[in-house]
């Protein structure tokens, strides 16, 4: 089940979004649990809806819900709307949790501290960035998994405390090194065309930052790019 | 194999790697570039076309629901045409400049194309889902997750496509148009690996700061500055 994860988000769309993936993720398990067609079909439609989390913190959700389906099949008293309310309770909790820990820290300060090493030509940087993320991304894909379906519901409280912890060590980390990066970028452009080229610098920062409250990233980039372009022009 | 039908394959695998969540973001530019340079003969200057494509979107985080440019596919254009035209250019320094800009200009379009092409795609892809739905609802599970598989394939496609075009195209207009008219003048890409990197820093800077991490950014960067007075500027 644990490669059927990895390819949640294949199928995503406007209308159901994670949906189906989040059904292919479950199939083995639903096959496994019902004793008859009937079952199956009413497993099945459990699971044939919206879906929406972070990517990698389904595994999370899908070890949960493997957990709450597996003691409810040995007799427990689990009523099936209590794991619906478990899986979108989880869902919205795990995916601002998961989308604030690996989307705003720590891609970008992984991605910041490979940039600077490919900055003075260190493949280092590729290399250190693929570690650094992976690292805590399989731990909580397929760890995730793992922890969901030993603990059940409970493990959604101390995941997201942890996420909280390591967030915010984490957090502090990213701005420092951007701060490195700014500055490495800065003493750069000094060095090779004195206050001008950092000036323009400076004066870059500022329209990316003013564009952005009104264009899009794309539109932003490339109007800065343009004019960077024609001030090299001119220089 | 020829070698823009080599990259166009590892853009489709790249694809894959960024649309389906596998994500274990080797299709980041960073990375994507560097193998492509690998790929070319040319690892050195994949690194530096891919890295540079990566520190102008360095900030630009995309939280679920927002548009997603298609950067993966967009970094192999980049390195690509890089690393092609430049071999066609010769020794040329003053080239360069030339071949990094419109390489970049290629690039920055590929991802916006990408980004439009991806949205068309998550809503046209609702009726087949709802099909594997269907399915799914009469017991078939597998026709289901054989649908639910097969989207890979779109991707891969997508990828694959999106880089034969853009790279036979791009290197044909770099080398017979943009190099013989020698526009624009911009010299080695020096200057322009310079203050292309200030686009990243501004999108941090964005970042850091709503984010109030102000005191983290301006230890890091008055640290730096001072080690760098330190060492005699």
């Amino acid at each position: 089940m644990i490669w059927r994860l990895f390819f949640i988000q294949n199928s995503r769309n406007a209308r159901t979004l994670d949906g189906l993936g989040f059904l292919h993720v479950l199939t083995p398990l639903l096959r496994e649990l019902a004793d008859s067609e009937e079952e199956l079909d009413r497993l099945t439609r459990r699971y044939t809806k919206y879906f929406n989390a972070n990517p990698i913190l389904a595994s999370y959700i899908a070890g949960v819900l493997t957990n709450l389906e597996i003691r409810k099949k040995a007799g427990g008293d689990i009523p099936a709307a209590h794991i619906e309310r478990v899986k979108s309770t989880l869902s919205s909790v795990l995916t601002a949790r998961g989308d604030d820990f690996f989307e705003i820290v720590l891609i970008p300060l992984a991605l910041t501290i490979g940039c600077i090493f490919a900055m003075y030509n260190s493949y280092l940087g590729p290399i250190f960035f693929l570690f650094f993320y992976n690292f805590y991304h399989l731990r909580s894909r397929i760890g995730g998994y793992r922890a969901g379906v030993m603990g059940g519901e409970e493990i959604g409280r101390d995941l997201t405390t942890r996420l909280f912890r390591e967030r915010k060590v984490l957090g502090g980390c990213a701005a420092f090194v951007s701060g490195v990066f700014a500055a490495l970028v800065f003493t750069r452009a000094w060095s090779f065309g004195g206050p001008r080229l950092a000036g323009w610098g400076i004066v870059a920062i500022a329209a990316l930052l003013g564009l952005r409250k009104r264009f899009s990233v794309f539109w932003t980039v490339l109007i800065v790019f343009l004019a960077t372009a024609l001030f090299v022009l001119i220089w | 194999m020829n070698p823009i039908i080599a990259t166009s394959l590892l853009g489709g695998i790249l694809a894959v790697d960024y649309r389906s969540s596998l994500r274990l973001m080797v299709s980041q530019p960073l990375c994507g570039g560097t193998l492509t340079g690998l790929i070319l003969g040319a690892p050195l200057e994949g690194l530096l076309a891919g890295s540079l494509l990566q520190i102008i979107f360095l900030g630009n985080i995309t939280v679920r629901g927002e548009r997603v440019l298609a950067l993966p596919v967009a970094g192999v254009a980049m390195a690509a045409l890089y690393i092609l035209c430049g071999r066609e250019a010769g020794g040329d320094v003053s080239a360069r400049g030339v071949i990094l800009f419109w390489s970049l200009l290629f690039a920055i379009f590929t991802a916006g194309v990408g980004q439009v092409a991806y949205r068309v795609w998550e809503n046209r892809s609702n009726v087949l889902v709802e099909k594997a739905f269907e399915f799914a609802r009469r017991g078939r599970l597998r026709l289901a997750s054989t649908i639910h598989l097969s989207m890979l394939l779109v991707h891969f496609i997508y990828g694959c496509a999106a880089l034969l075009l853009v790279i036979s195209l791009g290197r044909a207009f770099i080398v017979s148009v943009a190099l013989r008219a020698g526009f624009p003048a911009a010299g080695s890409p020096g200057v322009f690996l310079i203050l292309l990197p200030f686009l990243g820093v501004g999108s941090l800077v964005r970042l850091h700061l709503a984010k109030s991490q102000a005191f983290w950014f301006g230890a890091g960067f008055l640290l730096t500055v001072v080690l760098f007075l330190f060492n005699g500027g």
